[in-house]
């Protein structure tokens, strides 16, 4: 999980949330997103797309913010 | 007669039929069109911008309180019966595939046979199967030939506006209406092939109780499509050895279905969309699919289109058959025959 990778999964996020492309970091917290059923659809296609995981829906709809987010994806990722 | 042996090893059942021919298919819309955009007293336009982006949904055909499932179908029919210049007492049955049928009880496959004027001897039942329907109801369907039935009409549709929750954003702007009608006929086409999985443990992820709205948990229906259907394609493919010319999926979600696409390795050409004018109609759209989308890829003579349903239940279907090219194909508004 580079940190070009990251990026790319982030910029392809927020294009799917109707954001600013700059908006979300590696640090972005939840509390201004209305993270909801369709972002985390969003989440689990980018995140199967950019790292060929399948992150579970319970799990990201718990998330506070892109840290937990990319925590899950990197515990999924095959070791 | 050999009767080949069914294969359980994967997590769908493969099963084939002879013998059979697409005589033709009719999708009939309610005359209602809504844009999404023009449903502000619900949502803000930043909600339905956002929700139009990842569900790709821009308008819908809804039935409005009077128009039923039934009517829908029955329109369908009708017309798809004129064309083909059947006459009523050559159709030996009804089978209609609904998760919102007019009413509990009587199945409204039963109203049908009566309003079509076919005759007694027919045999009439409907099926609760919703994404899943259509793969399905070519299969069941198909499956009577070899008890001796020369034609039947297959109807496939579903007013699930009527069971929405307005206010769900996860809904109240995914589902419009249609309903259809598909002949089949005995023929001599090549082997059709068909994949059929359930998995229960899923099935509250959609469900409606009794006189209650549709729930629908995305995040685990999608989750549970990427894990089924990629393998699903893939095991087809296998099966024909890549011969498909066209891909039919059930338009659940833009995102999602774009996203299982590039998962299968499908190109675009192949693999025609067009939720962002009827929206998600449930069991009705695979056939609408077939119909809106005749004067592109499916005009190829002897096309062979691939069927794929997934939903609710939870339950999927593929099926791969031949499609002949007189095959009638035809969308009609609701009120066109009235």
């Amino acid at each position: 999980m580079t940190p070009e990778k990251i990026s790319a999964f982030l910029l392809a996020l927020a294009d799917a949330l109707e954001l600013d492309p700059d908006a979300l970091s590696p640090t972005t917290s939840f509390s201004d997103i209305d993270w909801d059923s369709l972002a985390i659809i969003s989440t689990i296609a980018l995140a199967d797309e950019h790292f060929g995981v399948m992150i579970p829906g319970q799990e990201l709809s718990e998330c506070m913010g892109i840290p937990e987010v990319l925590a899950l994806v990197e515990t999924t990722l095959p070791s | 007669m050999t009767i080949p042996s069914s294969s359980h090893t994967h997590s769908s059942l493969h099963l084939w039929l002879n013998n059979l021919r697409l005589a033709g298919v009719v999708a009939c819309l309610p005359d209602h069109q809504v844009q999404n955009i023009q449903l502000t007293n619900q949502f803000s336009i930043d909600d339905i911008r956002q929700i139009s982006k990842s569900t790709g949904v821009e308008s819908r055909y809804l039935a409005g309180k009077q128009v039923t499932t039934g009517d829908l179908c029955l329109q369908a029919a009708k017309k798809l019966l004129h064309y083909l210049e059947w006459p009523p007492e050559s159709v030996d049955g009804v089978i209609l595939m609904t998760q919102t049928p007019n009413q509990l009880l009587p199945a409204t496959a039963c109203r049908i046979q009566h309003q079509l004027g076919l005759t007694k001897a027919t045999f009439a039942f409907d099926v609760n199967l919703g994404c899943s329907a259509y793969p399905y109801g070519l299969w069941l369907a198909g499956s009577l030939f070899s008890s001796g039935v020369k034609r039947l009409l297959l109807l496939a549709g579903d007013t699930i506006s009527h069971i929405v929750d307005p206010t769900d954003r996860a809904t109240a702007l995914l589902f419009g209406d249609a309903g259809t009608a598909t002949a089949l006929e005995k023929g001599e086409s090549d082997t059709w092939h068909f994949l059929l999985g359930t998995d229960g443990s899923g099935a509250d992820c959609l469900q409606t109780p009794q006189g209650g709205h549709l729930s629908m948990q995305g995040p685990s229906v999608f989750e549970f499509t990427l894990r089924e259907v990629p393998p699903l394609i893939e095991r087809l493919n296998s099966i024909l050895g890549n011969q498909h010319d066209c891909y039919l999926f059930h338009q659940a979600n833009r995102f999602m279905i774009e996203h299982l696409r590039r998962k299968c390795s499908i190109q675009p050409e192949m693999f025609p969309i067009n939720i962002g004018k009827y929206g998600n109609t449930s069991s009705a759209s695979i056939p609408l699919l077939m119909t809106s989308t005749r004067a592109n890829s499916l005009v190829a003579p002897f096309a062979r289109i691939a069927l794929v349903g997934y939903g609710v239940g939870l339950s999927w279907a593929a099926a791969s058959l031949l499609l002949d090219s007189d095959s009638v194909l035809e969308t009609i508004l609701y009120s066109e025959l009235l």
